[in-house]
């Protein structure tokens, strides 16, 4: 349940001003974007802000038209698949539904029957750690365990597929660290192809097969750097020699971005 | 939260009178990046739990619980009962015009013996029920459609702020004209004085859905219809049942406008013919039972709200 995605000269233009007084003028956000994303990686898109990382990321969620070509497993998007599913930076977790009617949220949309439906949740809740949270509501959970709910509820619809946009960005330090580990355990068990977005070096690394780099105004890919450390990779890593080269070649990378 | 009320003025005021849900509304999002002492473990994390909040009775009282509170409130009400009974026994006031406690009483038990009364209530009840029933129909289906589809909007909206912004009871002279004196014309009167609360409040919740929700719901392949019923509705459930709380009192107002106008007939009919002949004791016999449904129906419509509410946990 891995999925390939290929990106071709992926652009995406805004347009902003009127028309009505002379030409607008075209704000262009990605420029000519390719990428090859093999089955069961996880690809950490790295870049400053105004490198269209989010844009890349709805395009390829179906959620934003693009110019260029986007295939994931050689289905070209062109709306939002079932078999893709997304982790925004806020939990967006419906307030009204408890955790589990949450975690079977998507599930419900994509129209699985209630019994299986609730079975899947259970086992994600579990597989995050919310199964004591079950029936509570969003209001009720931290930040921590809303985005764990977030993210159940996402690889509950059994993703082959899974977009993550900065899901840990607006976490403390401590939280996301413990997240950052118990996700790149699970995502790599799972053999769940992932892109996932962030601005933070030591995630991107950590979490990523390989760690793309991105330049600003407009996205560009600047460089591709693979991490070979195989997964599961215990915390203490981040301190390792190897990792921090890397972390440096990055932030050299960003610098110029 | 900052709360986006977008629209004229009209609805900006509305929004006003919605504070309380608004509140309330507003403490359900302030917890979201807290999370550092429970993110290990979550059966050991603290969970808050609370009290669902409601808004009280008594407006701007903020410990309804407390008994010293509660007892001041039943105080207050048997003072200003017993100064009445006192003044209006001793003749301080006039009693024929001002009738007194053990004279509402007196003019309550006539009214029963007669087989007034209960024909009065019936008559309201009926009136209220159809003309509130459809003014919630409308206000809901038709809120929905004019806050989510911006056409329906485009079209309906400047009646609505013309209709919410006059005062509706300007138009009973031509309701009586086009319809008669009948009860249909008293069903016109009450919906289109009860309506715009319910209608003008669903718009602002549709209009008011987290477009991120949306954005997440289409992410999972949501159809419209599903985004709708998973969204939209749950969503605007605080602004409808604002609404509907204001639209009690309105459609109250328009039974009694229509029963004194249109019919002379229930509750309203009730109160204008004892005014007539100088029965004030039969005009608060009247007046208190407008009173006691109001509150009545407000406490039961402030219970649906926080069992419906429960997820917006303090």
């Amino acid at each position: 349940m891995s999925a390939s995605v290929k990106i071709n000269n992926v652009c995406k233009e805004f347009i902003a001003g009127s028309s009505r007084r002379g030409i607008p003028t075209v704000h262009r956000v990605l420029d000519n974007i390719s990428l090859d994303i093999n089955p069961g990686e996880t690809t950490t898109i790295i870049g400053p802000s105004g490198s269209g990382k989010s844009t890349l990321l709805l395009c390829v969620a179906g959620l934003e038209s693009y110019t260029g070509k986007i295939e994931v497993d050689g289905h070209c998007i062109a709306g939002p698949r079932p078999d893709i599913a997304t982790v925004f930076q806020a939990p967006h977790l419906l307030p009204w539904r408890t955790t589990l009617a949450n975690v079977e949220y998507g599930l419900e949309l994509q129209r699985v029957p209630p019994m299986e439906r609730k079975q899947r949740a259970e086992r994600l809740l579990e597989l995050v750690g919310l199964t004591s949270a079950r029936n509570l509501y969003p209001a009720q959970l931290s930040g921590g365990m809303q985005q764990r709910a977030n993210i159940a509820r996402a690889l509950a619809v059994e993703p082959h597929l899974l977009l993550m946009d900065e899901p840990f960005g607006a976490l403390d330090a401590i939280t996301k660290e413990y997240l950052q580990e118990e996700f790149q355990a699970l995502v790599a068990r799972q053999q769940v192809t992932t892109v996932f977005i962030t601005h933070d070096i030591a995630e991107a690394i950590y979490l990523g097969n390989r760690v793309v780099v991105l330049s600003a105004n407009p996205g560009r890919v600047l460089l591709e750097q693979t991490v070979e450390e195989p997964r599961p990779r215990p915390l203490e890593w981040k301190q390792s020699e190897s990792f921090q080269k890397l972390s440096a070649r990055l932030w050299q990378a960003l610098r110029v971005a | 939260m900052t709360m986006m009320v977008r629209g004229n003025d009209k609805e900006n005021h509305h929004a006003m009178l919605y504070g309380s849900v608004l509140e309330n509304m507003a403490t359900t999002e302030t917890h979201e990046q807290d999370g550092f002492e429970m993110a290990t473990d979550p059966t050991t994390a603290p969970v808050r739990r609370g009290r669902v909040l409601g808004p009280n009775v008594f407006g701007g009282a903020r410990s309804p619980g407390t008994l010293v509170s509660r007892s001041i409130s039943v105080a207050s009400i048997l003072v200003v009962l017993a100064a009445w009974q006192v003044f209006s026994s001793t003749g301080l006031v006039n009693q024929n015009l001002a009738s007194s406690p053990w004279g509402v009483v007196q003019s309550f038990r006539f009214l029963i013996d007669k087989g007034i009364l209960g024909g009065a209530i019936a008559a309201s009840a009926e009136l209220f029920g159809v003309g509130l029933g459809l003014a919630i129909l409308i206000g809901a289906f038709g809120g929905v459609a004019i806050g989510w589809w911006r056409v329906v909007g485009s079209i309906f909206e400047p009646w609505i702020a013309i209709l919410y912004s006059m005062p509706i009871i300007a138009l009973l002279p031509l309701i009586l004209v086009w319809f008669g004196i009948a009860f249909r014309s008293e069903v016109i009167m009450v919906v289109l004085i009860s309506v715009f609360p319910v209608l003008v409040g669903v718009i602002a919740g549709t209009r008011n859905v987290d477009p991120m929700l949306i954005r997440l719901a289409r992410s999972f392949c949501g159809r419209e219809l599903a985004v709708m019923r998973t969204v939209v509705v749950p969503s605007l459930v605080p602004y409808f049942i604002a609404g509907v709380r204001i639209s009690i009192g309105s459609a109250l107002v328009g039974v009694v406008v229509s029963e004194y106008f249109l019919g002379n007939s229930g509750i309203g009919g009730l109160i204008v013919t004892a005014g007539e002949n100088l029965q004030s004791g039969q005009v608060f016999v009247g007046v208190t039972i407008l009173a006691v449904s109001a509150v009545l129906m407000t406490t039961l419509l402030r219970r649906i709200e926080r069992y419906i509410g429960r997820w917006q946990v303090k």
